[in-house]
């Protein structure tokens, strides 16, 4: 018999319907990207990400058989946790004070997404991009975090938050002119 | 067991899973979900596209562009516009968009590039029901048995009956020797020589019965002189209207909205 940790998402996600058990795979493989994603989205307390990702997880097994092939299953399951979070979000009302970032982090954002011209990277602290993040308006930090953090393609992010390629490329476009002006903002106010 | 060491987190989704009795959709569900979204973007565009047809009918029937050039005027041209039929055309751009973003690639396609297909699509589709006569039918209907259509949808006949203007509207009862005798809206007689009109008229015979507008001058009581006579099909006044059918009190010669007469109801 095949291991099942063999399969590729897509089999796995297709059996999931009909075999309960196996879903635990499925949430072991994402459980991680999804964890850093929503923290990333929405900086909270371990507890409340455990709930969101919960509720994103049940969102995924109830609609697996909605599942559109023509989307990668990485693209479709991000498009799920993005709706879950925002609208968590909106629920809550809250804006995120931090932007979880490691300084790793911090350095590959900073470098993908160029935005060094004013504001030179090695002055721009790690806290710094982190709440400049924080402060930028939901949608541009979307963007951001998974085209610099997440490592996302156009079309991958146009599929996550359903808009077409070309808006994606606008929204990175405007979304990094808005974090350097956050942030040399938040620089010079230091 | 698929995966003897569960994380924490994939446990309480399972045992959250079994808790609340969850199952996984049926793909019917789905495919449900997706016909209804276009089912209402096809009939959005449907409605759209009859909106344009009747939008066409009435701006060439009621001669809105013509009738503007001739008075100069763009009031008179947003005036005669039939506003309730252009709001149509925009509601059912509005739902086709909004339901075609909803279809599973909707949303890979930018809004501008769908309006401007369902523009495109509804003004085809809508010369196209336009030209079978459809619109014709609809018309005349509503502008018969809902008495709050025509001010909504342009119906201004009075407008080409304004004889101080050198318009003047009504039916052939007669046509002899290039003289016509004519019934006005108002159901007065005039006596019209032609022979000027002759070279601008197109090829059509004047019978009797027949509604005509013409341009002109009055060249004494009852009299008119044409210069240009057209058949006036689709909008025009309707057959057989007898004398003292013009509004009350409305002045004649005047170019003042006119109601349906009632040997249209």
């Amino acid at each position: 018999m095949a291991d099942e940790s063999d399969l590729t998402d897509e089999e796995l996600l297709a059996r999931v319907p009909d075999e309960r058990e196996i879903f635990a795979l499925f949430v072991d493989r994402y459980e991680e990207k999804l964890r850093r994603y929503v923290r990333r989205i929405m900086p909270s307390v371990q507890e409340e990400t455990d709930d969101l990702l919960q509720e994103i997880f049940i969102k995924v097994y109830v609609n697996a058989r909605g599942f559109d092939p023509s989307l990668s299953v990485n693209s479709w399951v991000y498009r799920i946790a993005h709706n879950e979070t925002v609208s968590w979000l909106r629920k809550k009302k809250a804006r995120p004070q931090l932007v979880d970032l490691g300084q790793d982090e911090c350095h590959t954002f900073l470098q993908g997404a160029a935005i060094a011209q004013d504001i030179h990277e090695a002055t721009l602290a790690r806290d710094e991009v982190s709440r400049a993040l924080a402060d930028m308006p939901e949608k541009y930090r979307t963007v951001l975090v998974l085209r610099f953090l997440e490592g996302k393609t156009y079309n991958e992010i146009a599929d996550i938050l359903t808009v077409p390629s070309g808006t994606v490329a606008t929204l990175v476009h405007r979304a990094k002119k808005a974090f350097s002006s956050i942030a040399g903002k938040n620089h010079v106010q230091r | 067991m698929y995966n003897d060491n569960p994380t924490p987190l994939a446990q309480r989704v399972l045992s959250d899973i079994e808790r609340r009795h969850l199952t996984p959709k049926p793909r019917w569900h789905f495919l449900m979900e997706e016909t209804v979204v276009w089912v209402v973007a096809g009939v959005s565009l449907l409605v759209g596209s009859v909106a344009s047809a009747l939008s066409f009918y009435i701006v060439d029937a009621s001669r809105v562009v013509e009738h503007a050039l001739y008075f100069s005027s763009l009031h008179e041209f947003f005036e005669a516009l039939p506003y309730i039929w252009l709001v149509l055309v925009a509601v059912g751009l509005f739902y086709t968009l909004y339901a075609f973003r909803h279809t599973k690639k909707g949303y890979r396609f930018h809004p501008t590039l769908i309006v401007g297909v369902a523009v495109v699509v509804s003004v085809l589709l809508g010369g196209f029901l336009h030209m079978t006569g459809l619109t014709y039918t609809i018309d005349r209907y509503l502008l018969s048995a809902v008495p709050s259509y025509g001010p909504l949808a342009g119906y201004k006949p009075g407008h080409w009956m304004s004889v101080e203007d050198g318009l003047l509207v009504g039916h052939v009862m007669s046509s002899e020797d290039d003289v016509l005798v004519l019934r006005d809206l108002y159901g007065d007689t005039w006596t019209v020589p032609i022979s000027d009109a002759l070279d601008n008229v197109p090829m059509f015979m004047l019978e009797a019965g027949m509604p005509v507008r013409m341009w002109g001058t009055t060249t004494g009581e009852g009299f008119f002189e044409a210069h240009d006579v057209r058949p006036w099909r689709g909008r025009g006044p309707g057959p057989g209207m007898g004398p003292g059918t013009g509004p009350r009190g409305m002045m004649r010669g005047s170019r003042t909205e006119l109601h349906m007469p009632s040997s249209l109801r």
